[in-house]
């Protein structure tokens, strides 16, 4: 019997030696998440391989192989033709996609069969003359070019076998989920979706934590970081945003500090809080979008003072990244046009003129005796929202 | 969905809760006459009938002819109509459009994007008032004038235009230019006589400023006045707004209009009370205000504008309390900009930030001004402490 089933490649989680079927479990439940609700399907694994079968049409197919590649630890998603092991039917399907090249305009092509399953009598190479000459018999217009053809029949022979010629693209990286997890701060700005994206591909399960300062941001701002978190939630496995009410922080700062170091004291705050909540929850590091030298508070002098206030790794994709790289891969993870919308984060009202670039860490210390450092990050916890996405 | 409790809804200039009779007359002609009221069969008739009478009451209201009125999609479709409609009418002999700074986006920008197709664009200055000055206006018109548009109430400051006076003026200079005037903020609420204001040509209206449905306006074009469509299609309307008849929303908009012509002294007596005693309260509690509406305009309106704050983080913080208020204008209000109205009016730049607008309907009642004051009396020194540095 021919059937449509989606193959999903897996890569690098082959090498993960005796955890692999951790990974692949995890792969599976990852994969499941993104088709509930939205499909009726079946999963089976093997060697190497997940195969979903779904009921609907072409249609349904298209979208779901789309949901699937967003899923980290994916190589690939192959539209393919499942047959019984069996010759004649496994030519009929090679036939059958050929013929839809063809009628895509396609005029050449090649056959690769893999052959896993030795208990199948057809050598690869033996397997592949066959398929070919049966497509160059039964499909008008094809010829066969071993370099470089239009399209490629692959055969891949198991239990059962299994013939594609068109795939998406996965995700790469490896299984949310298998690397443990981390907390990030998520402002609503262009960075932190991307560097929050980037650990996920990474296996990073993550929370996210946003500081919102009510009146002095508005309510638009915290719905614009729940729609990042529900943009992102599609590749981390789900995430759970928690938003911390941080006004009295804020002002306390504000009130008894020196103006041009507030950014740096409130981001000292933030992470020590992003600490807490990441012990609360088994989390083992933070996740920023920090970028080395972009702005005041990021300057490698910054970056230390902030780091001093934690002892958990905290990690940092977009160290390295110039804007339009960023920004790039937030166009491609569609948090781009989420991220500009113009509310602002931490109002500017906050914000130095000058704030300082070269802060040394014995006089922050120094500053923070004025204000409850501990006192403060306790009382952020005290009033959190959770929102699950 | 349920009306949360306790809202104080002071935002009525931006839109209303529609009256109860207006949501049971649509909902049943939602449910019942559906019918195409340019079909022929009896279910057409049917809406074409409700149509007929709705327009009778408006053209009442208006004391105009049923002619002279097409409904439209609301106040900005029924300025772009006025202005564009005419503007391309006109288009081949030239000639100059005259507007000016108190205007609302929705007619400042069509006159502008009419300066694409040929015209001069002229805008007048506004005196400290805030009301449009007669001289420059009349100095602006010339013979070639074809156009010149005036509000009728300004929607940020309620400010009022001596629309019978000022349209004198202009025909007395050039009797050929065509006079429009946007009455979005005014229909409904004063009198307005078609017959009596000889020299306005054109008059837009919404119907949900006025506790009718959204989605629906109209424009009054005088007799003899030919202005082009801006849709084209099955020619409703005479030919001069195709489109199927939005019949619920019609009928809505004249069920409202018919509420408040009945009630109309009443109403607005009841605004003067309510706009005069927050304008003491404020006045009384509070400090360092500026009221930028004057006393003349229209009563259901009130700008006033706090000191050395953002009224944005005041708007953020009533919200939070439920109560709803704005700053400038709504349609402007998400823009980072100052108003184009209070800078024209010359208020000073550390008033110009703080300005809201309290608009009522005449069903607001004096204990939600009492809440309001009493919040914001609380508020304001903690906003003021931690304004700009």
């Amino acid at each position: 019997m021919i059937e449509k089933v989606l193959l999903v490649k897996y890569g690098e989680i082959m090498l993960k030696g005796l955890n692999r079927p951790v990974f692949e479990k995890q792969l599976e439940k990852n994969i499941k998440r993104v088709l509930e609700g939205k499909f009726t399907f079946k999963i089976t694994r093997e060697h190497g391989r997940i195969f979903i079968s779904i009921k609907g049409n072409e249609d349904d197919y298209e979208k779901a192989a789309k949901l699937v590649s967003m899923v980290f630890g994916i190589v690939s998603v192959a539209f393919a033709y499942k047959t019984d092991l069996d010759k004649e039917e496994a030519l009929d399907a090679v036939t059958a996609a050929a013929r839809e090249e063809a009628l895509d305009g396609k005029k050449t092509f090649k056959a690769e069969t893999r052959r896993p399953n030795k208990t199948f009598y057809h050598k690869s190479m033996e397997f592949s003359a066959k398929a070919g000459e049966k497509v160059l018999l039964e499909v008008e217009g094809l010829t066969v070019d071993v370099h470089n053809p239009d399209f490629t029949v692959f055969i891949e022979v198991r239990k059962h076998i299994y013939i594609y010629t068109r795939s998406v693209r996965g995700g790469g990286g490896i299984p949310v989920g298998s690397s443990g997890k981390g907390i990030v701060l998520l402002s609503g700005g262009i960075d932190s979706p991307v560097a929050a994206y980037l650990m996920a591909k990474r296996g990073l399960k993550l929370d996210a934590v946003y500081f919102h300062s009510h009146p002095y941001t508005t309510e638009l701002a915290k719905e614009k970081v729940k729609d990042l978190a529900d943009k992102l939630s599609i590749y981390c496995g789900g995430i759970k945003l928690h938003v911390i009410n941080f006004t009295n922080a804020q002002m306390s700062i504000y009130e008894k500090c020196p103006h041009e170091q507030l950014t740096i004291i409130m981001r000292r705050v933030m992470m020590r809080v992003a600490e807490e909540i990441a012990d609360s929850i088994g989390a083992k590091a933070l996740v920023t979008g920090e970028s080395l030298g972009q702005v005041a508070s990021q300057t490698l002098e910054s970056l230390h003072v902030t780091n001093s206030a934690v002892s958990k790794p905290v990690f940092r994709p977009l160290v390295g990244m110039d804007k339009y790289e960023v920004i790039e891969i937030a166009r491609r993870i569609e948090t781009y046009d989420i991220s500009i919308r113009p509310y602002e984060d931490c109002c500017t009202i906050f914000v130095a003129k000058h704030p300082e670039t070269k802060p040394k860490l014995d006089r922050i210390l120094e500053s923070e005796k004025k204000i409850d450092f501990e006192g403060l990050v306790q009382e952020c916890l005290l009033d959190i929202e959770e929102i699950v996405l | 969905m349920a009306e949360k409790n306790n809202v104080i809804y002071l935002d009525n200039a931006a839109s209303t809760q529609p009256f109860p009779e207006v949501v049971e007359c649509m909902n049943e002609i939602n449910e019942f006459i559906y019918g195409n009221s340019s079909s022929v069969h009896f279910k057409g008739i049917e809406a074409h009938r409700i149509i007929k009478d709705s327009t009778d009451v408006l053209a009442d209201f208006l004391n105009c002819s049923p002619e002279e009125v097409i409904f439209t999609s609301g106040g900005s479709e029924s300025n772009n109509t006025a202005v564009k409609g005419l503007g391309f009418a006109v288009m081949g002999r030239g000639g100059n459009m005259v507007t000016s700074a108190f205007e609302h986006p929705t007619v400042l920008n069509a006159v502008k994007s009419m300066g694409d197709f040929g015209f001069e664009i002229r805008i007048c200055g506004l005196n400290e008032e805030g009301c449009v000055c007669s001289d420059d206006l009349i100095g602006k018109i010339d013979s070639n004038t074809r156009l010149v548009s005036i509000m009728a109430v300004n929607s940020e400051t309620g400010a009022k235009a001596d629309l019978g006076e000022m349209s004198d003026s202009v025909k007395g200079k050039n009797n050929k230019t065509v006079f429009h005037t946007d009455a979005v903020q005014a229909f409904g609420k004063y009198k307005l006589d078609m017959n009596e204001l000889k020299n306005i040509d054109m008059l837009s209206a919404s119907s949900h400023k006025i506790k009718g449905p959204k989605g629906v306006g109209l424009l009054y074009i005088r007799k003899g006045l030919n202005i082009k469509p801006l849709l084209d299609g099955g020619g409703h309307q005479g030919g001069r707004r195709s489109g199927t008849e939005n019949t619920a929303g019609i009928a809505g908009f004249a069920a409202a209009a018919g509420i408040y012509k009945k009630n109309q002294i009443e109403f607005m007596k009841k605004a003067r009370e309510l706009n005069e005693y927050l304008r003491q309260k404020l006045l009384d509690n509070t400090y360092d205000i500026r009221i930028n509406s004057p006393r003349e305009g229209s009563p259901y309106i009130l700008n006033a504008a706090f000191r050395g704050i953002m009224s944005e983080t005041l708007l953020n913080h009533l919200s939070g309390l439920n109560i709803c208020v704005s700053a400038g204008s709504a349609c402007s209000s998400k823009k980072k900009s100052d108003s184009h109205v209070l800078s024209a009016m010359k208020v000073p730049g550390d008033y110009i930030g703080g300005a809201v607008r309290i608009s009522f309907e005449p069903y607001s009642q004096k204990e939600d001004l009492d809440t309001l004051v009493k919040e914001i009396k609380a508020v304001l020194p903690i906003l003021r402490r931690f304004g700009k540095r």
